[in-house]
């Protein structure tokens, strides 16, 4: 058991590192974006403290599993696969089965999708002039993207925060552990739409909300998850 | 109307970040018990966090601070996502016993 003063030793130690980090990926010392990032910083040494004492060892991640990331990588992308295969087996009517990820597997290419014309890698609109000044535009500011890539940027925002209502449908008409499922879907997408949103609106600043959400996301589901098996 | 390659590369991965998500919802939907919709909550919040990440990096420098950033958010989702998804289907089981799905 791990005593208190340890904890709040810990979550000093990665406040700092924490903080250091912020300051590094910033760049530079702001008035206005430091004090936000040693803020998120503490958040995120609170939330890992906290993790930790309420998960305790059973969550423990031993050094070695780092070895076995690409497994697990290529275990997400099958899983999704497999999933994928299983909704679209319920939404026909039929039972699912082992034999789901043969059916998806010729889903995963589709060529073609989302690209445009070949003539945007230049060689035959050469002589446009108006296309060349677009481009010696971009070639200048690299990390400003035109004005229709920020419409895609909001249009997938939108699709994400429109993926809550489900979870909102789930939340009211399940039981508990079915509200928790949907409360982690939502906050998944809630993240992920304010991550595009910000994206979208250029504003390097807001990509703390995001950030900050995603990293107290996981004590509070994790804290709710451990008191539904418990006491509820 | 010219598109970049770049511009090609984010629209594909946003949309196979909403197909994803649209995959997601409907299985919490579809599926009959919580074990069966937690499921669903594995690739939206693993998949969809790293292809987001990609389409940042794509878009901006992957060493600038926005870049990073959406690289630590995907690295955070990823992480954790598996520890969540665990810990509630712990959950689930511990209320209804192992025999009941």
């Amino acid at each position: 058991m791990i005593a208190w003063k340890d904890r709040v030793l810990a979550a000093a130690a990665l406040w700092v590192a924490f903080s250091a980090i912020e300051a590094l990926l910033v760049g530079k010392i702001d008035p206005q974006e430091t004090p936000v990032g040693i803020a998120i910083a503490l958040l995120a040494a609170l939330a890992t403290v906290g993790s930790l004492a309420a998960g305790g060892a059973r969550y423990a991640v031993p050094i070695s599993a780092i070895a076995q990331l690409p497994r697990i990588a290529w275990s997400v992308v099958r899983d999704t696969a497999i999933v994928t295969g299983a909704l679209l087996r319920a939404l026909g009517g039929k039972p699912p089965d082992d034999r789901l990820q043969r059916s998806v597997r010729s889903r995963r290419r589709r060529p073609g999708v989302g690209r445009g014309p070949r003539a945007h890698r230049g060689r035959h609109v050469g002589l446009a002039e108006l296309g060349r000044r677009r481009r010696g535009r971009r070639a200048r500011r690299p990390d400003r993207p035109p004005a229709d890539a920020m419409s895609v940027w909001l249009l997938a925002s939108a699709a994400l925060m429109l993926g809550i209502l489900p979870c909102v449908l789930l939340a009211a008409r399940g039981n508990a552990i079915d509200r928790l499922v949907a409360l982690e879907l939502a906050s998944v997408f809630t993240v992920l739409a304010l991550l595009a949103f910000e994206q979208g609106e250029q504003r390097q600043s807001f990509f703390d909300l995001s950030l900050a959400l995603a990293v107290v996301t996981f004590p509070s589901s994790l804290i709710f998850a451990r008191v539904l098996r418990r006491w509820l | 109307m010219a598109v970049s390659i770049d511009h090609a590369i984010i629209t594909v991965l946003l949309a196979f970040v909403v197909l994803i998500e649209v995959i997601c919802c409907a299985g919490i939907l579809v599926m009959k018990t919580p074990l069966q919709r937690l499921h669903y909550v594995g690739p939206a919040a693993m998949v969809c966090p790293v292809l987001l990440a990609i389409a940042i990096a794509v878009s901006k420098n992957p060493l600038s601070g926005a870049g990073l950033k959406a690289v630590f958010i995907a690295a955070v989702m990823v992480a954790f996502g598996p520890v969540l998804s665990h810990a509630t289907g712990d959950a689930a089981v511990s209320r209804r016993g192992p025999g009941h799905p």
